[in-house]
């Protein structure tokens, strides 16, 4: 039999909502507003000191048939796919790593963690000057074992590759932390019980280790795919997307669109389209992390 | 109810009181009224803005600071034109250079200054600016800025490998191609050239397409990026390319000073803005080693392959000081005494400071002066400049770096600039 609804009950609901009041206010300003305000914008032709116009989605279809965003898309997730792979299994076999040494895990966590303290821009300034051709730290390196050093940033390919070594570089050791936090958790029961069962070190780790670890893995893969995906100010510092628009990141094409070429409508199309091409995927992660929770 | 009523009397009183205190009137150009100012300037950074901005800090009106924020050139053009959209009142001062003065003047984001100009043209010897700085500064018939100092494009090289090798400073791009090409050896690049896209790019391209005699558009403003002159720059940007250090499509003038300073070059072409860094001990190991000469013309006694350029100062229509003293403060910083005492770092805007003997006395100055008289270009002042800079430049860097062949990529930015331009009105 249900319960009959009282007034009281309704009452007391609503000063529980009266107490949520303030977050959802802050919430709206600091998000939905903002995204609201992008995607008004974006149905107008709207260039910085000019009145804007409505085009509907004049602005999305310009996009889709624009070869610099496109590029910049398609640039994007081959970083994205690229960066995030690697993190996963550098992640993985760096925090297996720490869990077997012995005295030296600490100083050995503190060099690893390191380049995940340091800013994207300042990173980026510090590579940029190290790969640097005639005079970076790379290049002086390579030349005491007579290697030439390749032309980084006059040539597409080997820019691309700066771009994505740096990103492994410093957002690695964020997998390593969740991983080997997860490792801590894995029942060493489990572990003995499959030693015993004969299985050596590699079916350990892949019927043992990784499933336990499954959902910290997809909660890696989510955050990674959301920050190399919006990529911004290393690429920024490191190449300026160039050379010609080689390394431009969707993001940094939004930014040139708005702030740039102060086409504001055009701006907040791209930002919205990122949006999606975020949200799609992220939606998809998060409700296979809830099934492996589950499981 | 009685207390909560008094308080918010009260209150009310004491925000009037504030608002009242904001709008202490002031004196017309002096500020003789007690209440200090202080100005907030944004600009760009390098040896003589750091110079002239240390002027406005020095020369400012009594009972007036100045107070500097100094980041590079793109940092500035971004963060200022947000400042000047949102009708900001952060900074009453702003470096400007002419083609900036054509966007924001036409936007109506900057403070007009004739009626200034003409009220303080004898105190300021404002006449001893010449004509063509004024127009530069100028938009649809007013002025907006007050010119600092001037620069051109000119031929770095250095001496000593010159007098080594026997060989003659180039004279024409032809002969620079060549002379990069036999200078380049011992690690050593024969010649370092800005290419960063999009803004250093442009420089240099604008640069040669001024040598060989092609502009950015016809008189109907049909885009020209694919024309022969054009292509014909491209191709010597591209023969040069081959003898630059590794890396140089992403040189902006910081770079390129360093390539040169560190000995890492023979010959740049560089703008006499950095001219005083290759004398520097500090940014420089061939102090002494290095000469300017005018930049190389397609043929003898052409235009050289230079552009010329000029910045100063303007005020923002929103500031919500008193124009008139900002306007002095501008001025005082640029008066001839300060002119005169900046020409260690920047070549000079006034005809009286700008003397034969300066020229005689200075190489990189004199190199520059032939060139602006040879026809070196000031860039477009069109208000679209900063949009079609991106789309050319973006797709020249890609040219050069091998992505792209010239005359299919420069046909492509002709459609995409007179989509631009259409957009914008000028084939109405």
């Amino acid at each position: 039999m249900k319960p009959a609804r009282t007034s009281r009950g309704v009452l007391n609901r609503n000063r529980y909502l009266g107490f949520a009041a303030p977050s959802v206010m802050v919430m709206f300003a600091i998000m939905i507003f903002p995204l609201g305000y992008a995607v008004y914008y974006s149905l107008f032709a709207y260039k910085l000191g000019r009145e804007p116009t409505f085009v509907g989605l004049g602005n999305y279809v310009n996009l889709l048939t624009d070869r610099g965003f496109i590029g910049a898309v398609r640039f994007s997730i081959v970083f994205t796919l690229v960066t995030m792979i690697a993190q996963v299994v550098l992640g993985m076999a760096i925090a297996l790593l720490m869990e077997n040494v012995g005295r030296s895990r600490k100083l050995l966590s503190i060099l690893i963690y390191l380049p995940y303290f340091i800013s994207a821009t300042a990173s980026g300034i510090i590579f940029r000057w190290i790969f640097m051709s005639d005079w970076g730290l790379l290049s002086q390196v390579l030349s005491v074992f007579h290697i030439s050093s390749p032309s980084w940033f006059d040539d597409p390919n080997w820019a691309q590759l700066a771009v994505v070594l740096v990103e492994i570089w410093q957002n690695t050791p964020f997998a390593v932390i969740i991983f080997y936090a997860g490792l801590q958790a894995v029942s060493s029961d489990q572990m003995e019980a499959a030693a015993i069962d004969g299985a050596g070190a590699w079916r350990r780790l892949w019927h043992v280790t990784i499933p336990n670890l499954r959902h910290l893995i997809i909660l890696v893969i989510t955050i990674r795919y959301m920050d190399a995906f919006r990529i911004y100010d290393r690429i920024a510092v490191m190449t300026g997307g160039g050379p010609g628009d080689a390394t431009e990141s969707v993001s940094l094409f939004a930014y040139r669109t708005a702030f740039t070429n102060l086409h504001l409508g055009k701006g907040c199309a791209a930002g919205v389209l990122i949006l999606i091409m975020l949200a799609i995927p992220v939606s998809a992660l998060l409700k296979l992390m809830r099934n492996a929770e589950a499981d | 109810m009685k207390r909560i009523t008094s308080a918010v009397a009260g209150f009310a009183v004491l925000i009037t009181l504030t608002a009242c205190g904001d709008e202490q009137p002031q004196t017309e150009g002096t500020n003789e009224s007690a209440a200090p100012v202080t100005l907030h300037l944004l600009s760009h950074t390098y040896a003589s803005l750091e110079y002239y901005a240390g002027q406005l800090e020095a020369k400012a009106p009594e009972g007036v600071t100045v107070e500097a924020e100094m980041t590079n050139y793109s940092d500035w053009q971004e963060k200022m034109r947000l400042n000047l959209a949102s009708g900001s009142d952060s900074y009453d001062i702003t470096y400007i250079t002419p083609q900036d003065v054509a966007e924001f003047a036409a936007n109506g984001w900057l403070e007009p200054l004739d009626d200034f100009v003409e009220k303080y043209r004898d105190e300021y010897d404002f006449d001893d600016i010449p004509e063509y700085l004024w127009e530069a500064y100028s938009y649809e018939g007013h002025i907006y800025g007050i010119p600092s100092h001037q620069w051109a494009m000119i031929l770095f090289y250095r001496t000593d490998l010159f007098d080594e090798s026997g060989l003659d400073v180039p004279e024409t791009l032809g002969q620079l191609v060549d002379t990069a090409k036999s200078m380049t050896a011992d690690g050593r690049s024969g010649i370092t050239l800005t290419l960063a896209a999009a803004d250093m790019l442009m420089v240099t391209y604008q640069s040669f397409l001024t040598a060989t005699g092609g502009w950015f558009w016809d008189d109907a403003y049909k885009p020209q990026f694919s024309s022969e002159a054009s292509l014909t720059a491209i191709d010597y940007i591209m023969d040069l390319y081959e003898y630059t250090p590794a890396d140089s499509s992403t040189y902006t003038n910081n770079e390129a000073v360093v390539a040169m300073g560190q000995d890492l070059a023979t010959m740049a072409l560089l703008q006499t803005t950095r001219s005083s860094a290759m004398d520097d001990p500090e940014q420089s190991i061939v102090v002494g080693k290095v000469g300017f000469a005018s930049a190389p013309s397609l043929t003898v006694g052409g235009p050289s392959a230079a552009i010329w350029n000029t910045a100063g100062y303007s005020i923002p229509k929103d500031s919500a000081q008193d124009k008139e003293l900002i306007f002095r403060t501008i001025a005082n910083a640029t008066d001839k005494q300060s002119s005169a005492g900046g020409v260690e770092s920047s070549m000079p805007c006034r005809e009286s400071v700008l003397t034969e003997d300066l020229l005689d006395g200075r190489s990189d100055y004199a190199a520059a002066w032939k060139a602006i008289q040879s026809g070196a270009t000031l860039r477009p002042t069109i208000p679209e400049f900063g949009e079609i800079m991106e789309i050319s430049m973006t797709a020249l860097s890609s040219v050069i770096t091998g992505q792209a062949e010239a005359r299919t990529a420069m046909e492509q930015v002709d459609k995409e600039v007179e989509a631009v331009l259409k957009d914008a009105g000028y084939y109405n």
